[in-house]
């Protein structure tokens, strides 16, 4: 069966349209090439493995509009000004466009939209031709931006993404694609976050990707909040190539969307090579949060580390798919993996799936789920110290997202984790957390 | 301060207490011993009101400074602000919440609902600090998760410090003593003994003797099958010890 849905259609006509129009060449010809692929391909269904769980059904992407000029309306933007003064250094898009005039970058950093035919060349081979959402969010940019990290670059600044949805009632797709390469021994600590600022939630769709390259002892922090409207559809691709002695930390918090699958692929090339990949989802209603992990050791001496919690609550469904590849050359390689979960009421469910794939001796993995409800016992000893029934269960749901909270080494992020997760204001709780704004880095001291 | 009338509790469907009656008063210390499965901590929890613990018969009346209410009718937060403290013989574990965010928290609750000046996150560290010296507990003690990773003995101190801090009316300590050393015992007793004015009472729920070498109780009573088989002074507990609970 192919997918040749409406959508399809639209998209065959939109690339004829910019190859007359001449618009970015290169990418118009990629995505000619990708095109036919695409229509082979299948769209996910609940046969395919690794979309069993997924509610994500074809005509979710019927009636889309992917080209309009977006639609802020003052409250969305006075917000997004709100937040993004916060912030000294940001890329901001706009219902799926970056807009250029509010992007702030440091000394060094450079963000460009692809347009030569060697850069797309290294798009094309970075590709996994195997990932349909991906393959979907290039063919339906109109940009692909590249974020160039320079050598030997260290900075403990944040480097923050804004992706905001205001287009007032607009069924739209945003397909936000961003390609980051740390160069040799370069540092940086990004933040990306996924807000709707609509005035009524409504129905759209993001399918963004972010595609990493680690040079050799390059680090990354990076951490994504995703509070899209609760009536919205949101897909995630994050691959990564790690090489030699590089370090990736990536922190994905879900909090919005009726919808949501994040699709992360690590491959790990070098020895010392290094994954920390943490996860939080907090679903509510009939919201659905599926986490889909495939970590890939290709090389000797090389690390991952999962930690992914969940908390769930009245109809809602959380699915981990957690894919371990070690290959047959990847001895001395340590894995671990945990996701844990709490179910609130009787009707939320979890599905949580470990996979390893271990084709060489020689190495330790270690995985385990567990899924359950707030354990009564922590709840009876807060209570016996005069700390009633709805702050004790802040308490513990925040005991339990604590740990995903502090995997950021950086005190503004983990603040500003607290304060969506928490979505409290009550300032006597929690005082201890009060983190200092300055970051904290294990691995560099910054001067 | 307390009375305990015919108190009949279930737990998991199994009748454990069988008519308990017990009276305290402001000023005294009740020890209450007997063998495993007497059910000792099933009248602790009663009091405290944990949800597995049904008062199928009988009440506990506590006089909160004005009248006596019946502790049944309040939740289990509400004990605690009333003046009612539970010092655990397993302390909780709870990861991911430090000691002085959760001493706080519990503190104003209890203050606020007593009426009573709330401090500020640097005076409450000053009010604390005294008492953890008495108690012999390093500062940084309050910045680790609340009994994650903490000795036996450690635990309990964190017990004695809570109920020091917070002050209650009626402090019920279920086997307090329980896994400590000599040293400890001491200062844990210590706290205990300190704790003790005209106008608090105290039962300490205990196996053995040795707790009862360093705090004085005024009365003791031999829990047996679910009922109090006999009631005595300090010298009852020195006969228990010679002739063990068969005898009582």
């Amino acid at each position: 069966m192919t997918y040749s849905s409406a959508f399809v259609n639209y998209l065959s006509k939109e690339i004829s349209q910019s190859d007359m129009l001449n618009d970015n060449v290169p990418l118009t010809q990629l995505k000619k090439k990708l095109l036919p692929l695409f229509k082979m391909s299948t769209f996910p269904n609940n046969k395919d493995e690794f979309f069993r769980y997924s509610k994500i059904k074809e005509t979710d992407f019927d009636n889309l509009e992917f080209k309009y000029l977006p639609i802020a309306n003052a409250s969305s933007l006075l917000s997004l000004n709100q937040f993004s003064s916060y912030f000294q250094y940001k890329i901001i898009f706009i219902d799926g466009e970056l807009s250029l005039d509010q992007t702030t970058l440091p000394p060094g950093i450079l963000i460009n939209n692809i347009t030569s035919h060697d850069e797309i060349q290294e798009v094309m081979n970075s590709l996994d031709q195997t990932n349909f959402f991906g393959l979907m969010n290039i063919l339906s940019s109109h940009n692909i931006y590249k974020l160039t990290i320079p050598k030997d670059h260290k900075s403990s600044e944040i480097i923050s993404t804004f992706h905001i949805t205001t287009a007032a009632g607009k069924q739209h797709l945003s397909t936000p694609c961003i390609f980051i390469n740390a160069m040799e021994n370069s540092y940086a600590n990004l933040f990306s976050l996924h807000l709707f600022l609509g005035l009524e939630p409504y129905y759209y769709v993001t399918n963004s990707a972010l595609y990493f390259n680690l040079e050799n002892s390059a680090v990354i922090d990076y951490s994504k909040l995703q509070i899209e409207s609760e009536k919205s559809l949101h897909i995630s691709t994050i691959q990564a190539n790690l090489n030699q002695n590089s370090i990736l930390n990536t922190q994905l918090i879900s909090l919005g969307a009726n919808n949501s699958r994040e699709n992360q692929k690590i491959n790990l090339l070098g020895q010392n090579a290094r994954a920390n990949l943490y996860g939080l989802y907090d679903l509510k209603q009939d919201m659905q949060a599926d986490h889909y992990i495939d970590v890939v050791h290709q090389y000797p001496e090389t690390y991952s580390h999962q930690i992914f919690k969940g908390i769930l609550k009245d109809q809602s469904h959380g699915v981990f798919t957690g894919k371990v590849t070690i290959s047959k050359d990847a001895k001395h390689s340590v894995s671990t993996q945990l996701n844990k979960n709490i179910i609130l009421g009787d009707t939320a469910q979890m599905t949580s799936r470990p996979q390893l794939m271990i084709d060489t001796d020689d190495v330790k993995c270690t995985h385990g789920s567990a899924t359950g409800q707030m354990d009564p016992e922590q709840l009876f000893y807060l209570k016996t110290r005069g700390i009633n029934d709805n702050q004790a269960k802040k308490m513990l749901y925040h005991a339990f997202a604590r740990e995903i909270i502090e995997a950021s080494p950086c005190g503004k992020i983990k603040q500003i984790l607290n304060n969506f997760i928490l979505n409290d204001t009550d300032e006597n709780m929690f005082e201890d957390l009060n983190y200092s704004n300055r970051c904290q880095h294990g691995t560099f001291s910054f001067t | 301060m307390l009375k305990i009338n015919n108190l009949h509790v279930m737990v998991d469907n199994k009748l454990i207490l069988k008519g308990i009656d017990l009276e305290v008063n402001q000023g005294e210390i009740h020890a209450i011993m007997g063998p495993n499965g007497s059910g000792k901590s099933t009248l602790a929890k009663a009091m405290a009101g944990h949800p597995n613990y049904q008062i199928v018969e009988g009440t506990i009346e506590f006089f909160d400074g004005q009248e006596y209410i019946n502790l049944a009718e309040l939740e289990i937060h509400e004990r605690a602000k009333a003046g009612i403290f539970l010092g655990f013989q397993y302390p909780t574990e709870i990861p991911g919440i430090s000691n002085l965010g959760f001493l706080r928290e519990s503190v104003n609750n209890v203050w606020k609902a007593q009426g009573k000046k709330l401090l500020s996150k640097d005076d409450f560290i000053a009010f604390l600090r005294p008492i953890m010296e008495i108690l012999k507990m390093k500062e940084l003690f309050l910045d680790r998760s609340i009994n994650e990773g903490f000795s036996g003995g450690e635990k309990k101190k964190n017990e004695i410090l809570q109920l020091m801090v917070l002050d209650p009316k009626l402090a019920i300590l279920d086997e307090t003593d329980s896994g400590l050393d000599i040293d400890a015992l001491k200062v844990v007793a210590d706290g205990i003994n300190r704790f003790k004015r005209p106008e608090n009472a105290t039962i300490l729920i205990t196996h053995y003797q040795r707790l009862l070498d360093h705090i004085i109780p005024d009365f003791i009573h031999v829990l047996g099958d679910g009922k109090i088989i006999r009631s005595g002074t300090k010298d009852l507990a020195l006969e228990l010890e010679l002739k063990g609970y068969n005898w009582a």
